[in-house]
């Protein structure tokens, strides 16, 4: 079966295709044989060539620092506190801090290195015990200091009462407002990336 | 060593290797700081908002999807960025002069940059300006696809993806884009 021979058009519109690799073998080898006999088409590329190589030149450089400014300036994300490595080093850090603290407790001597586990175990336990107590106070604390402010100023009248149960019903609204417009928001990039 | 690909780089930041995603920022860089600054014509502005394209990757790096590549991915996000900034600036530009139409046309919002130009010597200077001026002449939906190709380096397949495109489309809007762009280049291609 013979193949259509290609017009002059099609060769021009070839021409720009080749330097971006998007012409097969064949029309490659057409478009050599068209400009072997074809001056306008010869002259057309010179010409493209040109701008190709114009267009490269006008590029600018980026700056120095930029991966440097973007890899400091990565944000927090979601994945990356669930990442095991996150917790990990977490881990990692409160069992060193454990047996440090055992090693400074127990003392360097041979007797103290054999019960080291142990007190390695039982200052990780004191610590984690007295952090998560010291936490309950605070938060006790400041709910009872809530609480006393709040009684201070909502005991004064039915409108304070009222006033801040509106407050409170306009800050649930803009927060379900904002979980609908965030969840429409994911839902939209997650299509836009396919 | 072959290098690795972009979604195996993606997978390792995810398993924990954060630090590895400087290797996609040095990859995609210079093309992206080129492509923005074609469309905002800033130096500034153009690395400013790349680096905040890779900051919203970043972030959602855990919904990337590997059956699709990351340069179309990346490009996206720019191109909707750029897109944002652009009509920022015309805001701005409108509110300044309150002379806008209001119309939602990309091809309106130009205007020149404050910015000095990034290139040193003169020749350079007004080869680039030449072509900066060649690609604001042409319509917006033939400079968006000269831009993704000559400056993001995107191929057409990209493109088509990105654009959402048939691929004969994108060849034949390239042709033209091109062709426009060398006749008012004319003067410096024919030396």
């Amino acid at each position: 079966m013979n193949m259509k021979q290609p017009d002059h058009t099609t060769f021009r519109e070839w021409l720009y295709l080749e330097p971006d690799g998007e012409l097969k073998a064949g029309e490659r080898s057409s478009l050599q044989q068209h400009l072997a006999a074809c001056a306008s088409c010869r002259q057309e590329r010179r010409e493209l060539v040109a701008f190709n190589e114009m267009v490269d030149e006008s590029k600018i450089a980026v700056g120095q620092d930029f991966t440097v400014e973007v890899m400091t300036g990565l944000p927090a994300t979601g994945w990356e506190t669930r990442s095991p490595r996150t917790w990990l080093a977490a881990v990692v850090a409160v069992l060193l801090l454990g047996i440090g603290s055992a090693l400074l407790i127990g003392g360097a001597g041979q007797e103290a290195m054999s019960a080291v586990p142990i007190a390695a175990a039982a200052a990780v336990w004191e610590l984690l015990s007295s952090s998560a107590l010291a936490g309950a106070g605070m938060l006790a604390a400041s709910w009872k200091g809530l609480g006393i402010a709040f009684q201070d100023v909502l005991g004064q009248s039915v409108w304070n009462i009222v006033a801040f149960g509106v407050l409170i019903l306009c800050l649930d609204l803009l927060l379900l407002r904002y979980l609908v417009r965030r969840r429409t928001a994911d839902a939209k990039s997650d299509h836009n990336q396919t | 060593m072959p290098q690795p690909n972009d979604a195996d780089l993606v997978a390792d930041i995810l398993k924990g290797e954060q630090e590895r995603f400087n290797e996609l920022v040095g990859r995609y860089q210079g093309r992206l700081v080129n492509y923005l600054y074609r469309l905002l014509r800033s130096t500034q502005e153009a690395e400013d908002l790349a680096q905040e394209v890779f900051f919203k990757l970043y972030r959602a790096l855990d919904r990337y999807d590997p059956r699709y590549k990351f340069s179309t991915w990346l490009f996206r996000v720019a191109q909707n960025a750029a897109i944002d900034q652009i009509r920022k600036r015309r805001l701005v530009l409108v509110s300044m002069d309150r002379q806008g139409t209001g119309s939602d046309d990309m091809g309106t919002w130009e205007f020149p940059s404050p910015d000095p130009s990034p290139y040193r010597d003169q020749r350079n200077r007004e080869r680039g300006e030449a072509i900066q001026v060649a690609i604001d002449g042409l319509p917006w939906d033939y400079r968006e696809l000269i831009v993704l190709r000559h400056f993001g380096e995107l191929s057409y397949d990209e493109i088509a993806k990105l654009k959402e495109m048939p691929l004969g489309t994108v060849k034949n809007k390239l042709f033209r884009g091109r062709q426009m762009m060398k006749e008012k280049l004319q003067d410096f291609l024919t030396d």
